[in-house]
């Protein structure tokens, strides 16, 4: 059995984990179901973000040669990591260059890609996640489980404890946690030498990047030290700041259901002359790290235009009951499952290919208009023909679906997910590893959707649990 | 280094060789829906509420001098941080570090190598803005000489004076209106910083301003 299988299998059997990816999956659809009242409205403006991260992937070494530039001439500093090693080496040497001791971070995909922590901490320079939910992984020395709200997984009683553990102090709820967070990290803001932070977009035109944020973390880590690094995969750059709009209107909405965010802030070059505070360096360090090779694949290119807002995961029947640590690597959901094989292809990797029942959910939702399954279909097909995993589609399907049926309850929650989006498994029926378990199995009929039904769903998996 | 810079873009230019063309950039009527200011405000007004940000609408120059004194008197704000009273002078035609001072308020300004600590205790942050989106009630800060960025999110409460012109419908209109170069740094703020990363629990105040207030100054 494969890695990811065993953890797969592992993670649908822990109640816990199930019943709280129940609840934070039910809460992350609601808000954005509530954001997005209109549909015809999400389509037009999909068209939109879609087309803008078109005119930037097409064109990406243009804008990307374009943002050195534009960065350069507003006092900032662009790096080039071709791996991530580069992109740990450019970090820490510049942390070094400083002589700093205290780096703060804001939550950072790619900073989770290259590992910044570990290098940080094999350097001898502490630093420290100020992202709550990235804070509560960090002492619980964990990777994210999801790509927006990193600590998911977690229960308030499991932060109570590992605050008190690792802090000498806790709270019985969520705002006095917080509470202690923010006193916590309030000490970290005011004494560090250095803050780095992701992007969630640059605009090439006015050499800029955009970070959108709640907390108020990524603020205070641009604000108070002396030196800002912003590090970036490289086709997040967008060519102009309309098109930066075009991604923004739908990215906090399609993340958390908010409109906007509470903080949404524009950073171009380093503070300047006569300003009191900011950082007085700027440096923006480009990931390539294996986008040049999907940026040459005409069908995978598609998965560049992600903007990283983890609705995908959000309505994924798999990743629900699984959660995010199954998936084993920074990516999890639809995303991941795509993302982890072409960034470190191997046969581990490619084994994702089987996380997905072709139910669609996750094309619904994407605003860039990505067709996951689609690409999930072809790399299952490249798994068979490329790689030599012979039979791969088949094992996939039928191991998936052992595992679900020793378990009857998660079964028929899987099947309601598929009956959700795809009523009558015409989608699941054309996916070559799912073709013989739509053909074969009489799926429970549901009128009711996925969603409401969710309550009744968790009383039955709480009930299959017990009777396993 | 060098070698990393020269080996992507030219990965990056082999790997579009076969690439199809970028849509183009569809011509967008941006100025079709111009606003009545009068809708503009309340709008805004309303976008404030349901961003949880409390409001005082000034009339007069006087009007903003009284809703700023209740302000700190009902907060009971002994030390507030603020912008440069130059820049309140000159923008809002109002002495805001006056008004402070009748009130009994010491003001202070981020300063130095490490500038966060200089206004650590401070109980309010005081600002201008650069423009308020109508939509979302956001006001929109940017840097400056005279105008802290610290100001807007040290401290636990933020109050921002925000002239009735500088009001746009939204984001998209607020993107179109900016002209190069940009200001090292520009700050939309909707709201108080806020967290959800334990339990979905909506936590008010994460790490910056637990409480935002805006005084709309309707006559500049």
């Amino acid at each position: 059995m494969n890695t990811f299988r065993k953890s797969a299998e592992d993670a649908a059997g822990d109640e816990r984990l199930r019943e709280v990816m129940r609840r934070a999956a039910s809460v992350l659809r609601g808000l954005r179901e509530r954001a997005f009242p209109d549909a015809g409205e999400f389509a037009v403006l999909r068209e939109r973000l879609r087309a803008a991260r078109l005119r930037a992937v097409l064109r990406l070494p243009e804008l990307v040669r374009r943002l050195e530039e534009t960065v350069t001439a507003a006092g900032g500093v662009v790096h080039y990591a071709r791996d991530a090693a580069e992109a740990r080496e450019i970090v820490v040497g510049i942390a070094r260059q400083r002589g700093a001791r205290l780096v703060v971070k804001g939550k950072s995909m790619i900073g989770e890609e290259v590992g910044l922590n570990a290098a940080f901490a094999a350097a001898g320079i502490e630093s420290v996640e100020t992202d709550l939910g990235e804070y509560i992984i960090q002492l619980a020395g964990e990777g994210p489980s999801h790509i927006i709200s990193p600590a998911l997984h977690k229960s308030r009683e499991e932060v109570a404890a590992l605050f008190s553990e690792k802090l000498g102090r806790t709270a019985g709820d969520a705002p006095g946690l917080a509470g202690i967070a923010r006193e916590v990290l309030r000490e970290k803001f005011l004494a560090a030498d250095m803050g780095v932070t992701g992007a969630n977009l640059a605009v090439a035109e006015t050499g800029s990047v955009v970070l959108v944020e709640n907390e108020g973390n990524i603020r205070f880590s641009t604000t108070c030290p002396a030196v800002h690094v912003a590090v970036m995969s490289i086709e997040k750059v967008v060519e102009t700041l309309e098109d930066a709009g075009d991604v923004l209107d739908l990215l906090p909405r399609s993340a958390t259901g908010q409109r906007i965010p509470v903080y949404l802030s524009v950073f171009t070059g380093p503070r300047r002359k006569g300003e009191a505070d900011g950082a007085g360096e700027f440096h923006l360090v480009l990931l390539d790290n294996g986008r040049s090779r999907i940026l040459a694949d005409p069908v995978m290119r598609e998965m560049l235009l992600c903007v990283r807002c983890g609705a995908c995961l959000n309505v994924c029947p798999v990743y629900g009951i699984i959660g995010g640590h199954a998936y084993g690597g920074v990516y999890p959901g639809p995303m991941g499952a795509i993302l982890t094989p072409l960034l470190q292809p191997s046969r581990e990797s490619f084994a994702l290919a089987q996380a997905c029942t072709g139910c669609g959910a996750c094309r619904e939702v994407c605003p860039a208009g990505i067709d996951h399954p689609a690409l999930i279909l072809e790399l299952r097909r490249r798994a068979v023909e490329e790689m030599g995993l012979a039979g791969f589609g088949e094992r996939l399907a039928a191991g998936a679906m052992a595992a679900a049926q020793a378990r009857p309850a998660l079964y028929r929650a899987m099947a309601a997910g598929v009956r959700t989006f795809d009523p009558g498994l015409r989608l699941a029926a054309r996916l070559p590893g799912l073709a013989g378990f739509a053909r074969k199995r009489a799926l429970p009929r549901l009128r009711t959707p996925f969603w409401r039904r969710a309550g009744a769903l968790a009383r039955e998996l709480r009930r299959g649990a017990r009777d396993e | 280094m060098n070698n990393a810079r020269e080996d992507m873009l030219a990965r990056l230019d082999a790997a579009l060789a076969d690439a199809p063309r970028a849509p183009a950039r569809g011509v967008r009527d941006r100025d079709a829906a111009r606003p009545d200011p009068e809708a503009l405000v309340s709008v805004f007004l309303s976008g404030l509420d349901a961003a949880g940000v409390g409001h005082d609408l000034a009339a007069t120059p006087k009007e903003a001098a009284e809703a700023l004194g209740r302000f700190v008197r009902d907060r009971g704000v002994g030390t507030a941080a603020a912008w440069d009273n130059a820049i309140f002078l000159d923008a809002l035609g109002l002495d805001v570090w006056g008004v402070l001072g009748g009130a009994g308020v010491r003001v202070v300004a981020p300063d130095g190598s490490r500038p966060c600590p200089a206004i650590s205790g401070a109980d309010l942050g005081v600002t201008g803005a650069f423009a308020a989106l109508a939509a979302t009630g956001t006001v929109i800060a940017r840097s400056g000489p005279g105008m802290p960025r610290s100001v807007s999110i040290v401290p636990p409460a933020h109050l921002a004076l925000v002239p009735r012109s500088l009001l746009v419908p939204d984001l998209r209109a607020f993107l179109h209106t900016l002209s190069h170069p940009l200001p090292s740094a520009l700050h939309a703020v909707t709201g108080a910083s806020s967290t959800g990363d334990i339990e979905f629990v909506y936590v008010k105040g994460a790490h910056g301003p637990r409480a935002v207030h805006v005084i709309l100054l309707a006559w500049r």
